[in-house]
């Protein structure tokens, strides 16, 4: 079983309000200076394919228009 | 005119356009549900509002990837499309209008009437003697309008953008509320225009945008 982690994150250039007001209430706990919100999605596939997994994430799992994906192979 | 209104697990509006359809222009619209063959005759399709599958993923993410949806892609160069909020998100994610609709900036569920300036009178949706500036309620979590420069110069050039906020509620690039596609058949926006028909809804501006269809259709068909 190969297995396959998925970051979606908002892209730079939009301002996204719920990171920066999660940002806000941080910065008053802990002293950090960044923080994004974005998707975290796990994948288990059968075949070591990673044509495939890019593709489902530019047709479905990610919106290239507004946001911003990497995919992690987990070796185990 | 033949009018559907499709249907998908979560969509709420469908209903509110029927009603609409019918007290406007005497027509009963077909619901299609999602699981239903799509046939080829209908002059007006429309994608209502709601939630299609609880907006998992992305709003209309999972119901743009629909076999009805790619059949509506089929028909869209010879029939008329209209997307009302959720409808809107699911023609953006599908590809048929570009862009893409994201949170707004407020973090905030919109539930209010807004003014909307018409930018583009010459549409299938707003050529009968459409006021300058008209009232439509907006219902929405997801309805910032979001393109990239190139796309936002292609559709002022030309003349793609119908509706923007006279306020800029939510965040959406250049005020833009709904936009049509470059060969004018395909219609998304934000606000609700089946829900200013009757006196006893806020405002009646939806009432002259539904008639312009059924005006545009017997002009051109």
């Amino acid at each position: 079983m190969f297995k396959y982690k998925v970051y979606i994150l908002p892209k730079k250039s939009i301002i996204n309000p719920e990171s920066e007001q999660v940002l806000l209430l941080s910065k008053k706990i802990s002293n950090i200076s960044s923080l994004k919100i974005g998707k975290y999605i796990e994948i288990e596939s059968e075949q070591e394919d990673y044509y495939n997994i890019d593709m489902l994430c530019k047709n479905l799992l990610a919106n290239t228009i507004t946001e911003s994906y990497s995919i992690v192979k987990i070796d185990e | 005119m033949k009018v559907a209104v499709i249907v998908f697990p979560g969509t709420n509006c469908d209903n509110d356009v029927c009603k609409a359809i019918y007290s406007s222009l005497g027509i009963k619209a077909e619901r299609i549900y999602f699981w239903q063959e799509l046939s080829d005759n209908y002059d007006l399709i429309i994608l209502p509002g709601g939630f299609s599958y609880g907006d998992y993923l992305r709003s209309g993410a999972i119901a743009s990837k629909l076999e009805i949806v790619n059949k509506i892609k089929d028909l869209s160069s010879s029939t008329y499309i209209l997307g009302i909020c959720n409808g809107f998100q699911i023609l953006t994610e599908s590809g048929l209008l570009p862009g893409a609709l994201i949170k707004n900036n407020t973090s905030k569920f919109m539930c209010k009437n807004v003014e909307l300036m018409v930018e583009n009178t010459k549409t299938f949706f707003t050529n009968l003697n459409i006021k300058k500036n008209i009232f439509l309620p907006i219902a929405n979590k997801e309805g910032r309008y979001f393109c990239d420069k190139e796309t936002l110069e292609d559709l002022k050039e030309n003349n793609q953008i119908i509706f923007r906020y006279k306020d800029n509620i939510n965040g959406s690039i250049n005020n833009i509320a709904g936009i049509i596609n470059k060969q004018g058949n395909i219609i998304g926006m934000m606000p609700h225009p089946e829900r200013a028909i009757i006196p006893e809804h806020q405002s009646c501006d939806g009432y002259q945008l539904f008639v312009s269809i059924l005006n545009y259709w017997a002009k051109n068909k």
